[in-house]
Parts: C-alpha cells; sequence; structure tokens
C-alpha cells in the first residue's frame, strides 16, 4: 500500500503510470485477470447465500442411550490373580450375592 | 454334682452352637438373601451381569429398583475394598466376581448376561461366559 500511496502522490511518475495501466487492464477489461473472476465470485455468493437460506444443518439426539464399555480396562492377568479373592468376596458377603 | 450339671451346660451350649453352625453353613447363601431380593432373581426380573453387578431384565418396579441399586452399591463397596487390597481396578475384581456369580451361583430359572449382552435363562448347561473369564 505503501508504494501505491507514494506513486498517488506523483502524477506524472512512471510507476504510478504502470499501476493505472494494470490496473485498468486486470479490472475494466471484459476478459481480463479480475473482472470474470468478479462475475464469478458474485455469482458464487449468491448461490451460496440462498443455499444457506434453504438448508439449515440440523443436529438430532439419538434415541437410543448412548452405551459407553467400560471392559476396556481389564487385564487379563490380573483376573487369574483374583481368583481367591472373588470367591471370599462371595463367601463373606453373600447376602448381597 | 454341681460340677456336672455345670458341665452339662456347657456340653449343651456346645451342642447348640454347633447345630447353629451347621445350619448356617448347610443352608449356605440363599437362606441369606433378602427374600424380596431371591424372589426377583427366582421370578426372573433380575440378573446377573458379565461386569459383576445385578441387572434388570424387564423394567423393574420402584422397589425391585431401589433394592437392585442398593446391592449394586453395597457390591461396588466390596468389590472397592477387595480391588485395593489385591492391586486391580474395580471393574477387574468387579468383572472376575461376575464370572464367578454367573458360572457358581445362578440356579436353573434365573437369568444371567450373555458375553453379547442378552439375558438367557439359567438351565442345567454350563453358562455362556465372556472370554476373559478365567
Amino acid at each position: 500500500m505503501k508504494s501505491i500511496d507514494r506513486t498517488v502522490n506523483n502524477p506524472f511518475s512512471l510507476p504510478k503510470a504502470r499501476e493505472d495501466y494494470m490496473r485498468h487492464r486486470l479490472t475494466a477489461v471484459g476478459n481480463g485477470a479480475i473482472r470474470p473472476n468478479m462475475k464469478k465470485g458474485a455469482f458464487l455468493f449468491i448461490c451460496l447465500s440462498a443455499s444457506a437460506l434453504a438448508g439449515c444443518v440440523q443436529v438430532q439426539a439419538p434415541d437410543k442411550p448412548i452405551v459407553i464399555n467400560l471392559n476396556i480396562a481389564i487385564r487379563q492377568e490380573v483376573l487369574y490373580r483374583l481368583d481367591q479373592a472373588s470367591k471370599e468376596v462371595i463367601e463373606e458377603n453373600s447376602e448381597i450375592f | 454334682m454341681a460340677i456336672s450339671e455345670k458341665m452339662k451346660d456347657r456340653l449343651e451350649m456346645a451342642a447348640a452352637a454347633l447345630l447353629i453352625g451347621a445350619a448356617v453353613a448347610g443352608s449356605g447363601a440363599m437362606a441369606q438373601r433378602d427374600p424380596a431380593y431371591q424372589q426377583a432373581r427366582s421370578e426372573g426380573l433380575i440378573g446377573e451381569k458379565t461386569d459383576g453387578y445385578l441387572g434388570f431384565v424387564s423394567t423393574p418396579s420402584p422397589a425391585v429398583r431401589a433394592l437392585v441399586e442398593d446391592l449394586n452399591i453395597k457390591r461396588k463397596a466390596k468389590y472397592t475394598e477387595e480391588a485395593l487390597a489385591n492391586g486391580a481396578t474395580v471393574e477387574e475384581m468387579a468383572f472376575r466376581t461376575g464370572c464367578r456369580l454367573i458360572k457358581e451361583r445362578t440356579v436353573p430359572g434365573e437369568k444371567y448376561q450373555a458375553p453379547d449382552g442378552s439375558w438367557k435363562t439359567r438351565d442345567a448347561s454350563p453358562p455362556l461366559l465372556d472370554v476373559r473369564c478365567p
């Protein structure tokens, strides 16, 4: 931007003339680099805003309860070690088992 | 005479103690369960889950729900104690006990949870156990 400002202050500078020419080529000429894309951009914007109005994204809560599997924490070798403990806990608290 | 009477008393007491002990041991755990709990088990309203806790086979009445929740809390307390004492997680202790409960404590007619999560009725054949059960 700074260089543009500087050239704007000097209406006779060569860089400014070059810049004006380039701007003209890019924007004002029908088959230039920017102008046709500006049209496309406008078209795309209209399409997007139209689709945004039509299709709201809907998030629905699942009907079924979410099940979390808690079995991940089980180590096989520990299960073997708990053989006696499980026997005792049942025998000693038989009223709750 | 006085000594022999004392002896007699002691013998009687010992015999009574033995009888009571035998009765408790003989009847096993079944007699110690709360009758409402035993009934809910027998009727198949509740069953043993694979994770070591009781579950509802069908939608329970408030009384049955309260009963099961109370028992599960007590079970978890015991599992926690034993897990700490044995360097295991509560889930591991509960799961191991659950294997044993399904295998050894369910009687024909009672419900248990198969490894796929479905409820099965125990019959004379061995129950379907999780592959991780020792």
